[in-house]
């Protein structure tokens, strides 16, 4: 087991990014991290198909038992995340700190 | 007398138009398995197709009608295309024999039938749940009747009309002209008997050479095959097929004897005249074996020319993608002999489905709403006629006694469809909804935020209930757990934004509510989706 892995994203994640998306966390993930930080503050939409990024990431780490947090979310995509009831399954925080000490 | 005749003919085709609609309506109640096998022992017997086509020709003394009345049947789903040809061609054939064999009372028919419909409803059958659908389709069946009446009756008077008698006699020294006239006539007066038997008068009255008639007949026919095919333009997709088929029955028969006349008339060769005047010395009964013979000409070439008359009606009447969707996939009649088959194939519906519920949502998504595929409309109609002809064949299936774990299936299945209906509904209700706040900043930002988060939930549900596993199946509880608080801050918040106006509170209550539904509906569907075991 490795240290945090940490990922930032940025812009919109659509039906235009989000494949590429998955395939930056796919790559995280296969290096077998023992948590997974992201970091949203450059994100300012996300679409369906970006929800389903994340839930697959959120679902991935489950069965892996590693761990995922997202920090620095936007406003506008915390209510995305809070519709979709991904809130549930991926544990948002202020800022990185937070997140890092969520996953110690 | 010319307005009391077009006001006959469009009375006539109201009611005619109102009673293949009744008909329609109650039929598609009446769907069920039982009037299914009911027809479909009908008419996997030859004798029984010809007997009930010819039947229904003869007693309602309207080829046309019969057509009408099968398309109904065919978009009830309760015959097929190909079944109902054969009894278009009876029906065809049955309506010229009886010419021959006696005069039926259509009126009286009619009125015995509509006096019957009267006392179902005067005893409240009407109201009965098991008799309503059949009562409904005796009175569409007495109104289109007495359509075809207010149709025949209308055009009768054109006998006496001087100008109309004139220009036939004119048609004396052509018998093209003669072909063409009783097309037109025919078209024109919906009613080919009135031109037949008003160019048999005049054949009488010397006015008219046997030859002409003869032309008369054939005109007649192709024309009435021409009106069915104009009458069904506000039919769509396959459904018209049929009166296709009646038309092409039609221009068959007349395009094979036409020929077979001028061969006749030109170079002497026996034909159509010769036979009759061999089988018969009386004019009128002549005429008449030659109406029956021009049905069983067009009969004969179609069924020797099958697959062409299929690979036409395929090609001008293709299937429309709401008929695709309207209609169950998988189910067939047959697989209720195998519980086990028949389950496996109801949840693969219940799944297509499943699959439709993400789409009731392109037209307000960022993403998608440039490229609709399909309206919520029709995405509703679709799992509202598939849900329920799916759940009748549940019921019938819990009926063949399945075992212990098939009958939880099969009750679980009838969950499923009931809640895959209600969410229908409720996403119809939210894209409306949400279409309508556009003039609303913040209500549209919310309601666009809560369409990507229905869709990526829906989609989710269809892939868990097509592939269930542990975690698919509690991540899918969790998203969807109660969320009454976030809702309520969410409300709160966004009426501040405008707390005066009342209508804008309005479409937001609306709006988080049927959210709320939706989010707890999709819950419940995910609780009927157990985890695959494994092995």
């Amino acid at each position: 087991m490795q240290n945090p892995a940490t990922l930032e994203l940025n812009g919109r994640i659509d039906n235009a990014t989000s494949a590429d998306v998955e395939a930056q966390i796919n790559a995280l993930l296969d290096a077998m991290p023992r948590a997974l930080i992201v970091d949203m503050t450059s994100v300012n939409f996300v679409s369906s198909l970006g929800l389903r990024v994340l839930l697959t990431m959120a679902k991935r780490c489950r069965r892996e038992n590693v761990k995922v947090a997202l920090h620095s979310v936007t406003s506008q995509v915390t209510s995305v995340l809070q519709l979709s009831g991904l809130v549930a399954v991926l544990p948002l925080h202020p800022n990185r700190d937070s997140a890092l000490s969520s996953v110690a | 007398m010319g307005l009391e005749i077009s006001a006959n003919l469009l009375a006539g085709l109201a009611l005619f138009f109102i009673g293949i609609k009744l008909i329609g309506e109650n039929m598609k109640q009446m769907a069920g398995l039982g009037f299914r096998r009911f027809l479909g022992r009908i008419t996997r017997s030859l004798a029984l197709t010809a007997l009930s086509g010819a039947l229904a020709g003869a007693l309602v003394q309207s080829a046309t009608a019969v057509t009408f009345i099968l398309t109904s049947l065919v978009s009830s789903r309760l015959i097929s295309i190909s079944a109902s040809l054969p009894i278009i061609a009876w029906a065809n054939i049955g309506n010229s024999l009886i010419v021959l064999l006696a005069a039926v009372d259509l009126r009286l028919i009619a009125l015995l039938l509509i006096a019957g419909i009267g006392v179902c409803y005067y005893t409240n059958l009407d109201k009965s749940n098991r008799y309503r659908a059949i009562v409904g389709a005796g009175l569409g069946l007495g109104t289109l009747l007495l359509g075809l009446i207010f149709m025949k009756t209308g055009a009768a008077p054109l006998k006496q009309v001087a100008w109309l008698s004139q220009f036939m006699s004119y048609t004396k020294n052509s018998y093209l002209l003669a072909f063409l006239f009783a097309v037109g006539v025919t078209l024109v007066a919906q009613s080919s008997t009135t031109v037949v038997v008003l160019g048999i008068s005049l054949a009488r009255a010397g006015l008219l050479g046997p030859e002409q008639t003869v032309m008369i007949i054939y005109g007649s026919n192709l024309g009435s095959g021409l009106s069915v095919w104009f009458m069904s333009s506000n039919l769509r997709g396959s459904t018209r097929q049929l009166p296709l088929y009646q038309a092409l029955f039609k221009v068959a028969g007349a395009v094979v004897l036409v020929v077979v006349f001028y061969a006749e008339t030109y170079f002497h060769v026996p034909g159509v005249l010769s036979m009759v005047r061999a089988l018969s010395h009386d004019f009128g009964t002549q005429m008449a074996y030659v109406f029956l013979l021009f049905q069983l000409v067009s009969a004969a070439v179609l069924a020797i020319l099958p697959s062409l008359a299929l690979r036409l009606m395929e090609a001008i009447c293709p299937a429309s993608t709401e008929e695709a969707l309207n209609r169950p996939q998988f189910i067939y009649e047959q697989a209720l002999e195998e519980p086990e088959t028949a389950l496996n194939l109801a949840e693969k519906d219940c799944l297509r489905l499943v699959g439709y519920l993400p789409q009731f949502l392109d037209a307000i998504r960022e993403e998608t709403r440039e490229n609709v595929r399909l309206q919520s409309g029709v995405l509703s109609t679709a799992v509202l006629s598939v849900s329920g002809e799916v759940k009748t064949f549940v019921t019938h299936l819990i009926g063949c006694q399945p075992s212990e774990e098939g009958l939880q299936r099969a009750l679980n299945l009838e969950r499923q469809f009931d809640l895959i209906c209600s969410l229908s509904t409720a996403l119809s209700e939210f894209a409306c909804l949400s279409r309508e706040s556009r003039g609303v900043e913040k209500l549209f930002a919310f309601s666009q935020q809560s369409s990507e988060a229905l869709h990526m939930i829906l989609v989710t549900l269809a892939e868990n209930m097509e592939l269930p596993d542990e975690v698919g199946c509690s991540v899918l509880q969790e998203l969807t757990s109660d969320r009454s608080e976030t809702m309520l801050g969410m409300r709160r918040s966004l009426a501040r934004e405008n707390s005066m106006d009342p209508q804008y509170y309005q479409t937001l209550l609306a709006l988080t509510c049927l959210f709320e539904r939706i989010v707890w509906l999709i819950n419940q569907l995910g609780k009927t989706t157990r985890p695959a075991r494994v092995n």
